[in-house]
């Protein structure tokens, strides 16, 4: 049904895909896998008919959809066509139900409304709308009540209800999912991975993009991968043998050879062996709560000690990305929090920044850069505002106003240099703005930012979310370097259990919102399974 | 920075130079008002641009400001302070006045974050008249000030040639054969710009434009935000009190009561035709902004009458100069938009 044969798109001078051929038939899925900015967004926008292609002069080579020569000019001829597409980003409404967001310009209305006001002015059939999304949602695998406000869901339920409503369109042929599983938890991401078999079972064309090689083995019938615009392989695979997440005999070998193929040199996983048991608490919680929408955290008591790494995970909407965002003042906490000691009253960004604590943000875009200006003005913000440092001395020592100190623009571009250099930042030059760069690289500005910050405690919470294999562990490396080099103490929040085991010393592990367990990184991986479930292991 | 609504204006403005010296207009009488033009009205410009660099957005309450700067004009004429003395008085006065009026007038807009635009158009409206029923009843004392029948309460104009007047204007000027440039006035502006870029060079004013551009990171960076954008508002009050100062003395002239009422817009209209977009507002487009508003102004109404037809250079004018705000207007909310 889909045939693509050697598309190309070039930007200005650069050119983002270089003769990529891919074809798929009905009830397939093919998998796409590439590191950032290999171009599988880029190939993504010319089958969604995305504005971009067009504004910058279009791409060439023959796409053929059902037979047809394609040009999308724009996303409403892809969706007529038959072509739907889930992005990273949430397109719901907040506001409305689930129900009336999978039914959003679909609704059921009653027939004989329609028949005198037609379609479009017809009186909406509610009990319709929600049979016919507890159907859908049914049918992907997912149990959720579709009477549930959309601003109120975990993200991960909120990208099934996304996932829902593209299926929900009439005459889907071919669906697109960018990075699907990307906000997802392990557990989560084995339901998607189902979800979308199941949607594939209904004759529908699939192509998945993912970072995670283990699910694109799971689920998808041909691999093709992509490196610096180019199709590098294209390998048949049978979904049938690795049901569990490359965990078959052989499985290992496949996502080596996968990642080696995608990266061009073979990934070396970052690990650190755990410290011995440390005596100093740097920070104690008790009863602390968070009130983070979709991630709320009750009751947490747990003991932080000087220079440990201490993880924490969870299934996502279980509370594991509450506690820094919590501590810093994001939003409301209450409970009793102790530092080396001494009793803390409020919770806002200012007192913690004094007290040496810091956080690296889930949200890299709005809360952790300022995407519009430079690398070195993010690198350097934080600490010039908090710290005064790179601050120029003063000519008048005795004039303490804030107007009179200006940044010391030599001391900043050295730093961003430094740390352009030290943390390997892919970038053109260091004036280039935060915007411009990839998930990974403003990640490792993000990490800049903090070092130049020189924190006690470092919060990061989900730090390796949405970026490639290959930066995900040059992160991992860089937190445990700073741990290391800095000695300061490192709470790592993430959904990824595997990352969690190689880098922690203790890894606490949540459940409704409250800890359930504390486990040590040589426990087993079923153990960390059953414990982010509420279970113990036997 | 030169987009189409700035090649279209430039047009005109040729196009108006090109009639104008066709119909002998005197070339030096033209620069000569257009930089008069270009200070009197480019402070009051330029009292925008911290409010719209702190995102806040544009500052429809300038009347605040203003009459704030009516204010400190107000006692120095009263004290009878003359030359450039008197307008530093004034200015001095009114510097205070801001501090306090552009302190409340902060804790309204903090209030209704996001909605800032609108709240301010309101404050301004209805901040006159409570001040008209002020200067109906000021303990003003000079005669020159109060209405000649009864003695009692402000005149709606009240000159300043005895007292300021042009004191600015005149201050440096330089003669070069029929042409007369107010060098004096000039420097002001040109200081007060640089003030204002060297502000937003500082840690406190980079502070602020990180305010304005994401709130959460700087919230995250330890930054007082509620401090900031009061500070910008001050700001922006105190720049604007001076502006009307400054204003005045070109003018010749102070106008209570009702006349600030509507003074933010055609400072709203000169900073957008100079090809301001929110947040990333320069000086540059300040000073293009308020030469192309202001020039068009000048030129149009000599021409007009040498060409015996009044309304249409006018009519001309209010199109172009307001189709290029909505222009604007619509570039800088249809950006994010166009894709959908």
């Amino acid at each position: 049904m889909l045939e693509l044969r050697s598309i190309s798109k070039v930007y200005g001078s650069f050119s983002a895909l270089k003769s990529v051929d891919l074809s798929l038939c009905p009830g397939e899925i093919a998998g796409l896998v590439g590191v950032n900015g290999s171009g599988k967004t880029t190939l993504l926008n010319i089958l969604s008919g995305h504005r971009v292609i067009q504004d910058t002069g279009g791409h060439g080579g023959t796409f053929l959809f059902e037979n047809k020569l394609r040009k999308f000019m724009n996303p409403g001829q892809a969706i007529t066509a038959g072509i739907g597409m889930v992005h990273q980003e949430f397109a719901l409404m907040p506001g409305l139900s689930v129900a009336d967001n999978i039914c959003l310009s679909r609704e059921c209305v009653y027939p004989w409304s329609e028949r005198f006001l037609g379609h479009d002015l017809g009186c909406i059939n509610r009990s319709a709308n929600r049979q016919k999304a507890s159907k859908i949602l049914q049918e992907i695998g997912i149990d959720l009540d579709p009477d549930l406000r959309a601003g109120d869901l975990s993200v991960a339920l909120k990208q099934f209800v996304e996932l829902a409503r593209e299926v929900n369109r009439q005459g889907l042929k071919l669906l697109l999912l960018d990075e699907p599983t990307a906000v997802l938890g392990a557990e989560d991401a084995l339901k998607m991975v189902a979800a979308v078999k199941a949607i594939a079972a209904q004759g529908i064309g699939v192509v998945y993009v993912s970072h995670r090689l283990g699910e694109v083995l799971a689920c998808c019938d041909t691999i093709t991968i992509l490196r610096n615009g180019q199709v590098e392989a294209c390998v048949q695979n049978d979904p049938a043998h690795s049901d569990k997440m490359g965990s078959h005999p052989g499985g290992l070998d496949k996502l080596k050879a996968l990642s080696l193929s995608m990266t061009g040199k073979s990934i070396k996983k970052i690990r650190r062996s755990p410290m011995g048991q440390a005596k100093k608490k740097a920070l104690t919680l008790s009863s602390f709560s968070v009130d983070k929408p979709g991630d709320c955290l009750e009751n947490l008591t747990l003991d932080i000690f000087q220079g440990e790494i201490l993880g924490i995970t969870s299934l996502s909407g279980h509370g594991r990305t509450a506690i820094g965002p919590g501590i810093m003042g994001l939003f409301p906490a209450r409970g009793k929090m102790e530092i080396n000691g001494t009793p803390v009253l409020s919770f806002d960004p200012l007192g913690m920044i004094q007290k040496n604590i810091w956080m690296l943000p889930e949200d890299r875009s709005n809360h952790g850069l300022l995407l519009d200006h430079s690398l070195v003005e993010n690198m350097t913000f934080a600490a010039i505002q908090a710290k005064a440092r790179f601050v120029k001395k003063r000519v008048f020592p005795f004039l303490k106003f804030p107007f009179f100190s200006f940044p010391d623009q030599k001391q900043c571009q050295a730093y961003a240099r430094t740390c352009q250099e030290t943390l390997d930042i892919d970038c053109r030059s260091v004036f280039q703005k935060a915007c411009e760069l990839s998930g990974g690289n403003q990640q490792k500005v993000c990490i800049a930012s903090a070092l130049s910050m020189n924190p006690g405690i470092l919060f990061a919470t989900d730090p390796t979310r949405g970026i490639d294999m290959a930066a995900k562990e040059a992160i991992l490396g860089l937190l445990i370097q700073a741990h290391k080099t800095h000695g300061m103490t490192l709470v790592v929040s993430s959904g990824e259990i595997d990352e969690l085991r190689r880098i922690c010393d203790r890894i606490a592990v949540l459940y409704q919102g409250r800890l359930f367990d504390v486990l040590t990184p040589d426990q087993s991986e079923a153990a960390f399974f059953l414990a982010c479930s509420g279970m113990h292991a036997p | 920075m030169i987009q189409i609504p700035q090649i279209i204006i430039i047009c005109f403005l040729v196009l108006l130079t090109g009639l104008a010296i066709h119909l002998e207009i005197s070339m030096a009488w033209i620069i000569r008002d257009a930089l008069v033009r270009l200070v009197m009205n480019g402070v009051l410009v330029l009292s925008l641009v911290p409010m719209l660099r702190a995102g806040i957005g544009i500052n429809f309450g300038l009347p605040v400001g203003v009459v704030a700067g009516l204010l400190g004009l107000c006692i120095s004429v009263d004290q009878g302070f003359k030359g450039l003395w008197g307008l530093s008085a004034a200015m001095g006065a009114a510097s205070v006045f801001a501090l306090v009026l552009g302190g409340g007038y902060a804790a309204i807009l903090n209030r209704v974050k996001g909605r800032e635009e609108i709240t301010a158009t309101f404050v301004g409206f209805s901040f006159i008249p409570l001040m008209n029923f002020f200067w109906a009843t000021a303990p003003f004392s000079n005669p020159g000030m109060l209405w000649p029948i009864g003695g009692e309460g402000l005149r709606p104009v009240i000159g300043l040639k005895s007292y300021f007047a042009k004191s600015l204007n005149h201050l440096w000027m330089v003669e070069a054969g029929e042409m007369k440039i107010p060098f004096g006035l000039l420097l002001f502006f040109a200081v007060l710009c640089l003030v204002l870029v060297l502000f937003f060079r500082t840690n406190f004013g980079r502070a602020m434009t990180a305010v304005g551009e994401n709130q959460n990171f700087s919230r995250l960076s330890g930054i007082n935000i509620l401090s900031l954008r009061t500070w910008a508002i001050i700001l922006s009050t105190l720049i604007a009190a001076l502006g009307i100062c400054v204003y005045a003395q070109s003018y010749g002239f102070m106008e209570l009561y009702d006349a600030p009422l509507m003074m933010a817009f055609p400072a709203a209209s000169a900073i957008l035709v100079g090809g301001s977009m929110g947040r990333h507002t320069r000086m540059a487009h300040v000073v293009v902004g308020t030469f192309l508003f202001q020039t068009t102004y000048l030129i149009s109404g000599p021409i007009a009458n040498e060409l015996m037809l009044p309304e249409v250079a006018e009519i001309f004018r209010l199109m172009i100069t307001n189709g290029i705000i909505l222009y604007a207007l619509l570039y800088e909310g249809g950006k994010n938009n166009a894709r959908f």
